[in-house]
């Protein structure tokens, strides 16, 4: 289930950037092991649970990679470990590294669950406003690469049953060749079909179908409260030359259990939204 | 009138003012966002100028069709691995209609095809890299036409320019500042890819498809006067 992407655009668009600001810029170990955990919840309840399995191999590879190549490049830090020709590996830069590659892993499943919520439409949205002419440009070309690809394989398959013996790569560039000519062609009947409607005469309407309703306008509140109330206090770790972690007082604490509870809005709300939906199904 | 001038100079301030909030706030691990900001913010004129150009509905509708192709190719051609026509494309477009026309094919198949290959905080220097391929092969479109040897020239450099200027984007991404040692390994071990799937793929592509599309566009100028 992805009712989470039923939020408006701009309360989705929002969220993200929060959570992706704090995961880049943080670099604060805590702050990633959470949005580690949120987004990977959350993309665990969009998708299919066995990609996500294999996924996080591959970020656990990742991350230990990065951990591993990190001193090679920076030899920055003061506690040494052992030297590798004349180079010093360096214990903070091993820490380092591995704050790092939990940072890009953290960013890209946020980006994953990112391209799973906001699709085409939402980002139509944001441009049809202020660039209409290249959000028309943009939705057609959305509906072009379909049926390119839908003409290209009728024209390929035709091809290859016609009985000619041309190698793959030949035929294929043939098709390709018919495409782009059948393509163009119908670019310009549409344009012209456009012209014939009055396209460019008035400034043209755009329709769509969000409507910003008082829940997307909670929603967005309460992340911009956990926002700046995670970035409120002095939650900056020190890697080089020594590894120095913050003081735990209230502000900070406060700081780590908002980021908890933001990394976390969308899964809870998945589970709640699940929840209702088996209580409603057993209703019946 | 007076919107647009006004878009103008947020475009000029912004970036700027990108790159000294940046420096001043983040002092630790700025250059991987605020790059990003700048790779985003500098294809926003070439947006504007397309919203208030007037341009014909044909060159609008053409536009949607090469980006839409540049597209499709990739996947047309994915059996072939590593030989993807976007950029070939991208510089056709620029090649036959104008430079600001092979910005924008540039950028919009970055975006449409991160549609399907994922987007990522990588999308905006992808929109700038083809954009700007787009936009000089453009400006040099004359000889581009006329003289193979220029064109093979110039889907090798462009080649190397994307390689280039996604390495750079790897390097700031992974360190947050620009480290040279990282630069390098990032351009050598991506070196084999680089001489095989932006280099090549690039030069057989445009030899292929320039002729091509060469003559489908002057047909379709003569009989629909573009």
């Amino acid at each position: 289930m992805n009712t989470f992407k039923n939020f408006h655009p701009i309360t989705l668009f929002f969220y993200f950037l929060f959570v992706l600001f704090i995961s880049i810029f943080s670099f604060n170990p805590l702050f990633l092991i959470f949005g580690f955990f949120g987004s990977i919840s959350f993309y665990a309840c969009i998708s299919d649970f066995k990609a996500v399995f294999k996924s996080i191999i591959f970020y656990i590879i990742l991350i230990f990679a990065v951990t591993a190549t990190n001193p090679i490049f920076s030899h920055n830090g003061a506690t040494v470990l052992f030297f590798i020709n004349d180079n010093r590996i360096t214990l903070e830069a091993l820490i380092y590294g591995a704050v790092l590659g939990l940072m890009i892993a953290v960013a890209v499943i946020w980006f994953r669950c990112f391209n799973l919520v906001f699709d085409s439409e939402k980002i139509l949205y944001f441009l049809g406003k202020s660039f209409p002419r290249l959000a028309l440009v943009f939705s057609m070309t959305l509906n072009f690469v379909p049926n390119l690809l839908r003409s290209f394989k009728n024209i390929n398959t035709a091809q290859r049953l016609s009985g000619k013996k041309t190698s793959r790569i030949k035929r294929y560039l043939n098709s390709f060749s018919a495409v782009i000519t059948q393509s163009m062609e119908n670019a310009m009947i549409t344009s012209d079909s456009m012209k014939a409607r009055g396209y460019g005469l008035k400034k043209r309407t755009f329709y769509s179908r969000f409507k910003f309703t008082f829940y997307d306008l909670t929603y967005l509140a309460v992340s911009i409260i956990l926002f700046s109330l995670s970035l409120a206090g002095n939650t900056s770790f020190e890697f080089y030359p020594y590894f120095v972690i913050p003081k735990a007082d209230t502000l900070n604490i406060l700081s780590y259990i908002s980021f908890l509870i933001l990394s976390f809005v969308p899964f809870l709300f998945e589970v709640k939204e699940g929840a209702k939906w088996k209580f409603l199904i057993s209703k019946i | 009138m007076a919107k647009t001038v006004l878009k103008y100079v947020i475009t000029i301030i912004l970036i700027p003012a990108t790159i000294i909030l940046g420096v001043v706030l983040f002092s630790d691990r700025s250059y991987a966002v605020i790059s990003i900001a700048v790779a985003f913010f500098a294809c926003i004129p070439f947006f504007l100028c397309f919203e208030r150009n007037k341009y014909s509905t044909r060159r609008i509708v053409l536009l949607a069709v090469m980006t839409a192709l540049s597209v499709a190719g990739r996947f047309i051609f994915a059996p072939l691995p590593f030989f993807k026509p976007v950029t070939a494309i991208v510089v056709i477009a620029g090649m036959y209609f104008g430079s600001e026309f092979g910005f924008l094919t540039g950028a919009l198949s970055a975006v449409v095809s991160n549609f399907y290959f994922g987007q990522g905080p990588w999308t905006p220097f992808q929109m700038f890299s083809w954009g700007i391929i787009g936009f000089v092969a453009g400006i040099i479109s004359n000889p581009l036409i006329k003289n193979k040897l220029v064109l093979i020239l110039y889907g090798a450099f462009s080649g190397i320019a994307y390689s280039l200027l996604m390495d750079v984007w790897t390097t700031m991404w992974s360190d947050g500042t620009f480290n040279l040692v990282r630069f390098y390994g990032a351009i050598i071990s991506a070196l084999p890819i680089t001489l095989e799937y932006y280099v090549i793929s690039n030069i057989i592509f445009l030899l292929i498809f320039a002729p091509l599309f060469g003559k489908k566009i002057e047909r379709l100028k003569l009989k629909y006067e573009i």
